[in-house]
């Protein structure tokens, strides 16, 4: 009986700890270096200017505005507001700042501080004022009424047109909050200086190369898992893959897709799938012959076979299209997925309606850089098997971008992202008249004000009923002109050393990287 | 007592002499013929993809393996020679033919011509040749022939000032005098007297820069202002297998291997031409 009793006690005691030891091994750890590899690293931090998306990432990770963005459930997360309020009308938000923050370098976060921040870009006596900076996206500061701090720790906004997307803004890498110290002492220089509030503080930065971001021991949500993450730039593809493969970086989205066959076999390389959060295109310059023509637009739609694309361009890394929106946005129409499809014989057909005679040469512009050469080369392939003849227009991302600009282009292959969980992000930076993203110059269609309407009826519309009918009319007059052709969602792999754990996917996949909750298992 | 040698001796001496050269230019003749003859020598169509059969190792059936769409690689390197060696030959066949006008000009003639066109070489000497074929590329647009015009107008100086040099001891040598005195037209001299000496010594350096212009050339498409995207050329597809390099190795690796072999052929077979030619190299003895 002892013996029994004694046995079933030493059996417990080893289960006992073997869970503990289990427990032990999942929880996270504090401590460590994560080096994460960046495509490139601007020359300041200064959020009102784009730094390329090394400096996004830097942002990213020191900074934190009123909210977060939730990229997982759309909506936003408290951030340095724990509560807001919104009026009925949608005009008045109530913003309630924690109490006990501070910023990196000591100061208090207070509403004051909050709005001095904010109201940099509009204030040109503030000391660090920049004429052409480019802050809270879509509407910028031009729908605020008002903006105050009603009391230490109550920031009051009114505005003039209600904004759906209004509290997501403030989660934009542009809605971070910077200490009013540093914008005095620092002036045009605070972004080489910066100090926010964010879970780490830069502790060395080397403009185009890196900066040491290390963990702020009074972040309000409490001190990050990890000590210190390295943002460094490459060069290139291969010189990220060979770091990463080198074990010098923790972590990436910039390493060729090729190469995720092989490193998924990998002792210490993990790959992770990111959200499909980022639209690939053809834009098609609608105010320029020949793509003016909608039957020739329409003939490149079903000209691409974009399961090949996908396989072969993308190593499979996204998903079939349908519209300009994605299956995450609000109103996504599935429907969309019937026209963006491959039917060559149909392409024949239409190019043979348009009465022009073939092959008709066309130029297909991309950037050199990552799997665009790649796809461009898919891409033209398809065009010229219904009767195209494809010049490929192969550009640095500058010459690309001010041929794209200027309206030179006449095909243009490329993407967009969002930075925040909402369809209004992409709505109108590709589909505006004379949006600065847009590829298509389609202020020349007809549609165009049929399409600028909805637009800005998606944004000052706050029902989400309302703004779902709203957003799936306008994927379809998108569709019925066909400015963009749509090429799939890229699902981005994530690349990252089996030591990094908790990476956060969905922010990622669009270029957010979210490093608050990583920890490393070494 | 060299009267005396057999042909096998002489030929035995030819080629302890010229070993290297002779197997350089052995190999770049047969680039060049594989080059001429690509769509008779090439297995496949060089730009047939097979997408199912994307980054194939080399095999029986692909030599050289397949690239990122499924090309046969080994077709694309054979196919591949055609831009750059174009390029480089009309190129230095017009800097040779550029740069001797300019040199003969300037050294039989002399004067104010002389020092104007010979400060001219001077500054476009000053800029490395890459760079100010990258100069002329970015001005006149990308494209093979531009590539071509950019690496022949870079090498115009080189000839020219090698020209001259000759041109200038050329003209006080006794038969250039003779004829001088006996009436003949400056003219006729250039042709019949001055051009058919200042010969070898330019066909050295334009072997010489062949060389560099095949380099140039592979450079140049490898940055992408020569040839169009995805066509058959040694250096674009240098290029495009680049990021392949820890994933698909044979894909930039081949293109990479013959830009290497060629430029190293054409080197030896310079050297080669440049003793053979150079009378104060040449011996004697075969």
């Amino acid at each position: 009986m002892f013996r029994v009793r004694t046995l079933g006690t030493m059996l417990l005691v080893i289960l006992l700890l073997l869970s503990l030891g289990t427990a032990t091994a999942q929880d996270p750890q504090y401590g460590g270096t994560l080096v994460f590899g960046a495509e490139s690293m601007g020359d300041s931090f200064d959020i009102g200017f784009w730094h390329g998306f090394g400096g996004v990432h830097v942002i990213d990770t020191i900074g934190e505005g009123l909210v977060r963005a939730d990229f997982e459930n759309g909506g936003a997360l408290p951030g340095l507001a724990e509560s807001w309020e919104i009026s009925d009308d949608g005009l008045v938000y109530t913003f309630h700042i924690r109490e006990g923050m501070t910023f990196h370098d000591g100061e208090a976060v207070t509403a004051a501080a909050i709005v001095r921040s904010m109201k940099r870009p509009i204030n040109p006596e503030d000391p660090s004022y920049i004429d052409g900076m480019y802050m809270y996206g879509n509407q910028g500061t031009g729908n605020w009424e008002s903006l105050e701090a009603v009391d230490d720790h109550t920031v009051v906004l009114k505005l003039m047109q209600p904004n759906a997307t209004q509290l997501l803004v403030f989660s934009r890498p542009d809605g971070i909050i910077i200490s009013p110290k540093a914008l005095d002492e620092y002036g045009t220089e605070v972004g080489l200086n910066m100090s926010a509030a964010g879970p780490f503080k830069i502790e060395r930065f080397v403009p185009g190369q890196e900066a040491v971001l290390v963990a702020n021991e009074d972040y309000w949500a409490g001190r990050p898992y990890v000590d210190q993450i390295v943002i460094r730039a490459f060069p290139d593809e291969a010189a990220i893959l060979a770091a990463l493969e080198a074990g010098e970086i923790d972590m990436t989205l910039y390493a060729p897709f090729t190469s995720v066959p092989r490193l998924q076999n990998s002792d210490n390389i993990r790959v992770e799938v990111g959200a499909p959060l980022v639209d690939l295109f053809v834009g098609a310059n609608v105010a320029k012959e020949p793509f003016d023509n909608l039957l020739l637009r329409q003939a490149v739609n079903y000209a691409l076979d974009r399961e090949t694309l996908i396989e072969a361009g993308l190593n499979g890394f996204a998903e079939m299209p349908a519209s300009l929106l994605g299956p995450l946005d609000l109103g996504f129409d599935e429907s969309g997925r019937d026209i963006s499809m491959y039917d060559p014989e149909r392409a024949k057909a239409l190019l043979e309606e348009t009465g022009l005679d073939m092959p008709l040469a066309i130029e297909v512009a991309y950037e050199n850089n990552r799997f665009w050469p790649q796809l461009a080369e898919l891409i033209a392939g398809d065009l010229e098997a219904v009767g195209f003849d494809v010049t490929l227009d192969r550009l640095d991302a500058g010459s690309f971008w001010g041929k794209v600009g200027d309206g030179q282009t006449q095909l243009s292959i490329n993407q967009r992202s969002t930075f925040v969980p909402d369809p209004h992000d992409k709505a109108i930076l590709m589909a505006r008249a004379g949006a600065e993203g847009s590829q298509t110059q389609h202020q020349a269609l007809e549609a165009a004000d049929e399409i600028d309407a909805l637009v800005t009826a998606g944004i000052s519309t706050v029902d989400t009923m309302e703004r779902e009918a709203i957003y799936q009319e306008f994927q379809a007059l998108m569709l019925e002109h066909l400015p963009y052709i749509y090429i799939g969602y890229l699902t981005p792999p994530i690349f990252v050393n089996k030591r990094v754990q908790n990476v956060e996917t969905f922010g990622t996949a669009g270029g957010r990287i979210n490093l608050r909750e990583v920890w490393l298992s070494e | 007592m060299q009267a005396g040698k057999t042909t096998s001796a002489r030929i035995g001496v030819f080629w302890r002499r010229y070993d290297i050269a002779l197997v350089g230019s052995a190999i770049f003749i047969a680039i060049l013929l594989i080059t001429i003859l690509a769509s008779a020598v090439a297995p496949y169509d060089p730009m047939a993809r097979d997408i199912k059969n994307r980054f194939a190792r080399p095999s029986a059936e692909n030599a050289f393996g397949t690239d990122q769409l499924g090309r046969d690689v080994l077709s694309r390197v054979i196919y591949g020679g055609r831009p750059i060696l174009g390029a480089s030959f009309s190129a230095v066949l017009s800097a040779l033919a550029a740069g001797t006008v300019i040199g003969v000009a300037g050294g039989y003639l002399g004067g104010w011509l002389d020092t104007a066109l010979m400060r001219l070489m001077d500054v476009m000497l000053s800029f490395p040749s890459i760079l100010l074929a990258i100069l002329i590329v970015a001005t006149l647009g990308v494209g093979l022939l531009n590539v071509t015009v950019a690496i022949g107008f870079s090498m115009v100086p080189v000839f020219a000032r090698l020209a001259r040099s000759i041109v200038i001891t050329l003209v006080y040598e006794e038969y250039v005098i003779a004829a001088r005195s006996l009436g003949a037209s400056d003219p006729h001299i250039i042709w019949k007297h001055i051009l058919p000496n200042m010969m070898p010594p330019i066909i050295v350096q334009a072997s010489a820069m062949l060389a560099v212009a095949i380099g140039t050339a592979s450079a140049l498409n490898f940055i992408g202002l020569g040839v169009e995207p995805g066509t058959p050329d040694w250096g674009m597809m240098v290029a495009e297998g680049q990021r392949l390099i820890f994933d698909a190795p044979h894909v930039p690796l081949f293109p990479g291997l013959v830009i290497t072999i060629t430029v190293l052929s054409v080197n030896y077979m310079g050297d080669g031409l440049r003793d053979h030619l150079d009378p104060k190299l040449r011996r004697q003895d075969i």
